[in-house]
């Protein structure tokens, strides 16, 4: 077993959570650590400006 | 902000808010909360993706905005009897949006959040499927474990993620994963259970879940339960989780017996993990869905046989599953009464091992193809865009109502999973459905039977017993695990002429 697993096993989960705010509060209703992240999808860049960002760098 | 109006019969409004996102379990709440409003009909609040512009096409809630509409795009659509009650309901949302500000998260992304919490050692992920690869790359860079409940994420991503897991140590628990307990900590959907000597592996959630609640309930107790998403054991991804799973329950000192849980291994897989089984070092159980050959010692066809061998090696006393008194009468009864033309069994699954298992229990048991049709309302294609059938009831009560009014129909099989992550009250979510059905079908003549397996413990926040009263104050027939209730069903369905 990798060090990292054993870790996990051993200390059980401190969890980052991104997504659906239920399983964070869920970990929470369990007595668990969690870090919520206020996720959003990334933002599309236009392609135009991607290009022009190009030249420019 | 773009409003339309389209006047029909009834009053039809969109409201397109340009790359404004919300989860999708937050939307369902809101849709909820629209549909409620006196004269709304119908009413969605979902992200543009093109899985559910197809959904409000099919709902009739389209106005000309929604083809220009992106994936990062909300939209909110209603119908509703007057215009009046549409503005009237609209007027609502600015209140139903504003609930995430309460949310406490300000940390925008994993590294924030990181340096909040250095000692986090495990993601969990449930963003869109087209972003969650991105994001289960970036959580393994910075050193930690990925529980990924979204689904959809390519299988080639999926593979290239987990060799870079296994390259780092750490383990990647999905894409499409529904479960997992780690140290009696529950991830995504899991059930309250005592800690104790059995590992569990596998690429089956609710398997598991069945599995964890009946070992739970027999008076034993998990180690860790390890779910590795229902691709894994395919021979695209190789079984990569898999292995990596067992090994790790294998050196657990905690663990003295493993279930492992899975759908049927690809051909060139099937070796691999049969290795890892073998090379264990102690008991493994092991639950292979689907119609193949036992290949190893220990193996069983049923999540509940899985239960008891490992409460058996484990050496616990164990506590008999509680069935329902005069079973076998009530199903004599309900067959009897049937009418000619119902002789198909429908099953409406939240879980997706479930519906395997009973399609299987049931083509043994020689219900033909044309006298059952299972379905897994939990798959891949029915949830993008959308929560999954244990959170949202939505689905799975169209569904009911339409099996109820199809005349050839005796028995509605379905599943009720309890647990933290799944909604508060899911017996209670189809109560009244489940009402509206029969009088349906007995509009038309014919009395539809319900059977629904329970899966779950007295300590999960719904409550067993909770749940299962709920569930018989509708009439259904409750029993406890999977299996049964396919039996059941095939006791009043099967072989009718």
């Amino acid at each position: 077993m990798s060090e990292p697993l054993r870790r996990l096993l051993a200390d059980g989960p401190t969890a980052i959570a991104l997504g659906v705010r239920e399983f964070a509060d869920a970990i929470r209703a369990q007595g668990g650590t969690v870090e919520e992240v206020a996720w959003r999808p990334p933002e599309t860049v236009d392609p135009r400006i991607a290009k022009l960002a190009e030249r420019l760098l | 902000m773009t409003t339309a109006s389209t006047e029909t019969a009834m009053a039809v409004r969109m409201i397109v808010r340009p790359r404004e996102y919300f989860d999708s379990v937050f939307l369902m709440r809101v849709s909820q909360r629209l549909e409620r409003a006196p004269g709304v009909r119908a009413a969605a609040a979902v992200m543009a993706t093109d899985a559910n512009k197809t959904r409000l096409a099919d709902a009739g809630l389209v106005t000309p905005e929604l083809a220009t509409a992106r994936a990062d795009d909300l939209v909110i659509a209603l119908r509703a009897e007057t215009s009046g009650a549409a503005d009237s309901a609209l007027a609502e949302l600015a209140s139903a949006l504003a609930a995430p500000v309460t949310i406490t998260a300000s940390a925008r992304t994993i590294d924030i959040a990181l340096a909040r919490r250095p000692d986090a050692n495990v993601a969990v992920i449930s963003v869109p499927g087209a972003y969650a690869g991105a994001e289960v790359r970036h959580a393994l860079e910075r050193g930690l474990h990925a529980f990924v409940f979204s689904g959809n994420v390519p299988v080639a991503e999926e593979r290239a993620l987990k060799e870079e897991a296994h390259r780092r140590g750490l383990l990647v628990m999905g894409p499409d994963c529904g479960t997992a307990i780690v140290r009696g900590v529950g991830l995504g959907f899991a059930n309250v259970v005592r800690r104790g000597v059995i590992g569990v592996v596998g690429g089956s959630g609710t398997g598991m879940q069945e599995v964890t609640s009946l070992v739970h309930n027999a008076g034993a107790g998990i180690s860790h339960a390890l779910g590795t998403g229902s691709h894994d054991a395919s021979d695209a991804i190789g079984g990569i989780s898999t292995v990596d799973a067992l090994d790790a329950l294998a050196a657990d000192v905690e663990t003295r017996v493993i279930v492992l849980v899975s759908k049927p291994a690809g051909p060139s897989t099937e070796a691999t993990i049969d290795a890892a089984v073998a090379r264990a070092g102690k008991p493994v159980v092991t639950c292979i869905l689907g119609d193949v050959p036992a290949r190893v010692d220990r193996a069983v066809r049923t999540f509940e046989e899985a239960a008891a061998a490992a409460v058996t090696i484990a050496g616990g006393a164990r506590v008999p599953i509680a069935v329902p008194g005069g079973l076998d009468e009530r199903l004599a009864r309900e067959r009897e009464a049937l009418a000619a033309s119902q002789r198909q069994i429908r099953g409406l699954f939240a879980g997706g091992s479930f519906a395997l298992q009973a399609e299987r229990i049931l083509a043994e048991m020689g219900v033909g193809a044309g006298a059952r049709t299972i379905v897994d309302l939990g798959t891949e294609s029915l949830t993008d865009g959308r929560p999954h059938p244990m959170i949202d009831p939505r689905l799975r009560r169209e569904r009911i109502i339409e099996a109820a009014e199809d005349g050839r129909v005796a028995v509605i099989l379905f599943d009720v999973v309890l647990g933290h992550g799944a909604a508060p009250d899911p017996a209670g979510d189809l109560a009244g459905t489940i009402a509206s059905a029969r009088t349906k079908a007995r509009r038309g003549g014919r009395n539809v039977v319900f059977i629904a397996s329970l899966t779950g413990t007295e300590g999960d926040p719904q409550g067993l017993g909770r749940q299962r009263a709920s569930l018989e104050d509708a009439g259904v027939i409750v029993v406890p695990t999977t299996a049964r209730a396919a039996r059941a069903a095939e006791a009043i369905a099967g072989g009718r002429p």
